[in-house]
């Protein structure tokens, strides 16, 4: 429920339902193609040029912000954990362009490279996916994951216990995370506070925003943009307590679908199927008997469910293999679109307009 | 504390430099660190500080001109502050009246016992901004644009040392505080030093209301 000068925060944090999201790592592509549909929809306005509420980084890497898992938040037991904010370069600064006009009009393309510039016309040293496509380990095993990230409409979310305001609370019908723009004081403590950095505070209004889930498509029977949009068809929809849909037997199920980070304490609900990887070779190029993207790298971002969810993987894909049909590679090969959204899947073209 | 009746146009009232201000008593006002304990159930995080407090007292002189109030508040701080990085906080100041006879200043209130604040935020390149502000309890204020009940500041930095004048109607009508020549209030102030990312209840403050006496 929203805020009541005398209620207590417990009522901020309560929801009956919970929508979630699951992500299928072994699909996405990096195209981006869910930052723009977010980018496009909501964070056009002033003071919001830093702001990606949907983004997709390279792991091992910077992310983004930049450093944000190192930056704190969350909890560590019952205590929240005190962290720092990012500095609008940490985001990759403001709105950056090329030199198009030095290279394309002026004629100077047989000296001048085609490079980013930042506001004062200089290259800058950081960007947005700057370390695009580094990843990490050896050759001959070097390996990355894409990773797509939003809000995670945290069931337990630090940045409602953290807003002295009473700003920020979850919806109660169904679990999605947002700030009072009337209530809001620009303090930062949700900044602080969430461990995902999901939350970005405009400097032009003085005040936090982040991702609303797309509530007004929500509220139509239309699922985010960012999960519509999708061209990877790696995103599921729905209630986390809906039995028929995907994001249910994903994670209830079939418990493949992991969340992010789950040492920070906060039961996100964006949650991720782990990415499978081809086998790793010996320095001679021998194939060796383990997966090129360690298991160590995996835990350390999903946790200590991660060998059960890619073993399952693997048997229900030697299954299908075989010949026989298996409902989870079903369910993740996603044949059917509608069959992802958990019903949310209204058409945005055709939503009836607002008197 | 008393606000001496003077002759003076309201933008007189604004200035920190008007001849009034060197004729009368400044008080100089402690100011310490918030208990932010009793902050637990607002913010558990904001609960957690312990480095708050940086800016110790504030020199206060107050004025009126029969329809205006003015207060001139300064302290010294070692660089001045505004939002101009995400990381960054302003400098602030505020002072605090009780709506009500038995309105705490420590809590800013509570339920039925409200408070009325002024509240002045620097900003860059020297755009500061103001706020009315009313709250019933901690984590309750609101803040009301400043048009709405007359108030208006000015400030400047000046060799490590901020003044500021904040001048506001001493009827506005509506809901709004009232004041009134011969009576007397309670006032409290706050302060936050913007380097030591001081905002919200992380501050330095007077703690309890003392007079301000209107001349009549
Ligand atoms: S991801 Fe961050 S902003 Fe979103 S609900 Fe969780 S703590 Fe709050
Ligand atoms: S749109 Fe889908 S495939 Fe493309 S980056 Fe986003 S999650 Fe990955």
């Amino acid at each position: 429920m929203t805020y009541a000068p005398a209620g207590s925060k417990a009522t901020l944090r309560e929801s009956r339902r919970q929508l979630a999201t699951v992500i299928d790592l072994n699909k996405c592509m990096a195209c981006q193609t869910c930052t723009v549909a977010c980018k496009g929809l909501w964070t056009r306005h002033p003071g919001a040029e830093h702001m990606r509420f949907a983004n997709v980084t390279y792991e091992p890497g910077a992310g983004y912000p930049r450093q944000w898992s190192l930056m704190g938040g969350g909890y560590q037991g019952r205590e929240m954990r005190s962290g720092r904010l990012p500095t609008l370069s940490d985001y990759g600064g403001g709105p950056r362009t090329y030199n198009h006009e030095a290279v394309t009009r002026r004629g100077e393309s047989q000296r001048v490279h085609l490079q980013l510039l930042d506001e004062h016309g200089e290259t800058p040293s950081w960007s947005y996916n700057w370390d695009e496509e580094v990843g990490g380990g050896q050759w001959p095993n070097p390996y990355y994951v894409h990773l797509p990230r939003k809000c995670n409409h945290c069931s337990r979310p630090p940045c409602v216990d953290a807003c002295p305001k009473g700003a920020i609370y979850k919806r109660e019908a169904d679990g999605i995370v947002l700030i009072d723009q009337d209530r809001c004081s620009g303090h930062r403590f949700c900044v602080e506070a969430c461990p995902y950095k999901a939350i970005y505070f405009n400097p032009v209004a003085g005040k936090s925003e982040k991702c609303i889930e797309c509530f007004p498509r929500v509220d139509e029977g239309i699922a985010p943009a960012c999960s519509r949009q999708c061209v990877g068809r790696t995103r599921h929809y729905g209630y986390l307590d809906d039995t028929t849909c995907g994001v249910h037997k994903l994670v209830k199920q079939w418990h493949v679908a992991l969340p992010l980070h789950p040492e920070y304490g906060t039961s996100p609900n964006v949650y991720y199927v782990p990415p499978l990887s081809p086998l790793a070779f010996d320095a001679d190029g021998n194939l060796l008997d383990q997966m090129r993207i360690p298991n160590e790298f995996l835990i350390s971002l999903f946790g200590p469910r991660v060998p059960r969810a890619l073993a399952t993987l693997q048997e229900e894909m030697a299954k299908q293999k075989a010949g026989e049909s298996s409902e989870l590679i079903e369910l993740l090969v996603g044949r059917v679109w509608a069959d992802r959204f958990g019903g949310f899947t209204k058409d945005p073209a055709h939503r009836p307009r607002d008197a | 504390m008393k606000a001496r009746r003077v002759r003076a146009s309201e933008e007189d009232l604004l200035s920190p430099d008007s001849s009034f201000w060197s004729g009368g008593k400044t008080e100089f006002v402690a100011l310490s660190p918030v208990p932010l304990a009793m902050t637990q159930e607002v913010s558990p995080l904001m609960a957690k500080r312990t480095d708050h407090g940086a800016v110790s007292s504030v020199e206060v002189a107050a004025v009126h001109n029969g329809s205006h109030l003015a207060l001139r508040l300064e302290w010294e701080t070692s660089t001045s502050n505004a939002i101009d990085d995400l990381d960054r906080f302003a400098d602030a100041a505020a002072v605090m009246f009780p709506m009500h006879p038995e309105a705490a200043a420590v809590t800013m209130g509570s339920e039925g016992r409200p408070v009325n604040a002024w509240y002045w935020r620097a900003g860059s390149a020297g755009r500061a901004t103001c706020f009315d502000v009313v709250a019933e309890g901690l984590g309750t204020s609101v803040r009301r644009d400043a048009r709405q009940t007359s108030l208006t500041t000015r400030s400047a930095y000046v060799q490590g040392r901020w003044h500021i004048t904040l001048v506001r109607a001493l009827e506005t009508g509506g809901d709004a505080m009232r004041f009134e020549a011969g009576a007397t209030t309670g006032i409290a102030f706050s302060v936050w030093d913007g380097a030591n990312a001081e905002r919200a209840a992380h501050k330095s403050a007077s703690m309890s209301f003392s007079e301000l006496e209107l001349e009549a």
